[in-house]
C-alpha cells in the first residue's frame, strides 16, 4: 500500500475522439446521486431513495494561452462530452466520468496573488473508478 | 402545542365485515388533506337587518392521500379503485392520538406518477362524500 503522490495527475476532456489534456493543478469528481424524499408515516427518521447516478466534478488550472477553453480546445458550456478522466497523480489510473456535460467555463484573474486560473465544471454521466483514460 | 406530522397515518376499514373483524388496512402517507366543507343554503330572511344568513345543510368532505408506491400496498391490491365506498377511513392527526374519522366515504381518482429523472414512483387518492367525525381517539 502505498498513498498516491497527486502532482503528476493530468486532467483529459474527449469530446468525441479528440482529447485535450489540462496540466491542472487540482481536480475533484464527485460521485452524487439524485435521492427521492420517501419518508412516510412509517419511517423511523428520513429515508431517501437513490434514483439514479449524478455525478459531478471540477478541474482548476492554470490558463494556458495555447489552451483557451473555448478558442483554442474548443469545448463550451453545455456542451456533451463523450468522457473525462482525471488521473490520480502518476500511476496511470484515476476516475472516468462518462457521457457528461460542461455546466461552467469560469476565469479568475487575482491581480495580487496568483496567475490567472481557469475553472471548468460538469455534471452528469457516470463514474467509472481506478480506470486507465 | 404544535403536532408532528410525521406519524400521521391513512388507514381504514374497507367494509363493514373488515370493520366488525378490526381487520384494519394502513397505508403510510407522506401527505394527507381533508377538506370538511358543508353545503349551505340561503334563509335570510326579508327585513334582515344583520346581512345574509345560511344554514347547513349537510357535510360535503373531500380528502387527498399521497405517499411513495408501495408494491406491496398498491390501491388496487388492497380493493382501492375509483367509485369504492369506503366504510370507514381513520386519517391520523400526527403522532397526538387524534383522528378525523369519514364514514362511507368514496373514493374519487386514483393517481401514479412516475417521474424517471427525480423521484419515486407516488401514488395519489382522493375522495369525497361521507359523515366526518372530528378529533375521535
Amino acid at each position: 500500500m502505498a498513498v498516491i503522490n497527486a502532482h503528476f495527475g493530468p486532467f483529459v476532456f474527449t469530446a468525441t475522439t479528440i482529447a485535450a489534456t489540462f496540466n491542472n493543478a487540482r481536480w475533484s469528481v464527485s460521485g452524487a446521486s439524485r435521492l427521492a424524499d420517501v419518508t412516510t408515516s412509517a419511517t423511523t427518521g428520513s429515508q431517501y431513495l437513490g434514483i439514479i447516478d449524478d455525478p459531478s466534478w471540477e478541474v482548476d488550472a492554470p490558463l494556458e494561452t495555447t489552451q483557451y477553453p473555448g478558442a483554442g480546445i474548443g469545448i463550451t458550456s453545455g456542451q456533451s462530452l463523450a468522457k473525462i478522466w482525471g488521473a490520480w497523480g502518476a500511476v496511470g489510473l484515476g476516475d472516468r466520468v462518462s457521457l457528461t456535460t460542461i455546466e461552467s467555463i469560469d476565469f479568475v484573474n487575482d491581480n495580487t496573488n496568483d496567475a490567472t486560473r481557469v475553472v471548468i465544471r460538469g455534471r452528469g454521466g457516470f463514474i467509472t473508478e481506478g480506470v486507465s483514460n | 402545542m404544535a403536532v408532528n406530522a410525521h406519524y400521521g397515518s391513512f388507514s381504514f376499514f374497507l367494509t363493514e365485515d373488515d370493520a366488525d373483524a378490526n381487520d384494519e388496512t394502513t397505508m403510510a402517507t407522506g401527505f394527507w388533506q381533508g377538506n370538511w366543507a358543508c353545503d349551505y343554503t340561503p334563509v335570510t330572511p326579508s327585513g334582515s337587518g344583520n346581512g345574509t344568513l345560511v344554514l347547513p345543510v349537510i357535510g360535503t368532505p373531500t380528502w387527498t392521500f399521497s405517499a411513495p408506491f408501495d408494491s406491496s400496498l398498491s390501491p388496487t391490491f388492497l380493493g382501492l379503485t375509483e367509485g369504492t365506498v369506503i366504510y370507514q377511513a381513520f386519517f391520523a392527526k400526527g403522532d397526538s392520538g387524534l383522528f378525523d374519522i369519514v364514514d362511507r366515504t368514496t373514493v374519487t381518482s386514483v393517481g401514479i406518477t412516475n417521474n424517471n429523472t427525480g423521484d419515486a414512483v407516488r401514488v395519489t387518492l382522493t375522495g369525497m362524500g361521507g359523515r366526518v367525525s372530528e378529533d375521535e381517539t
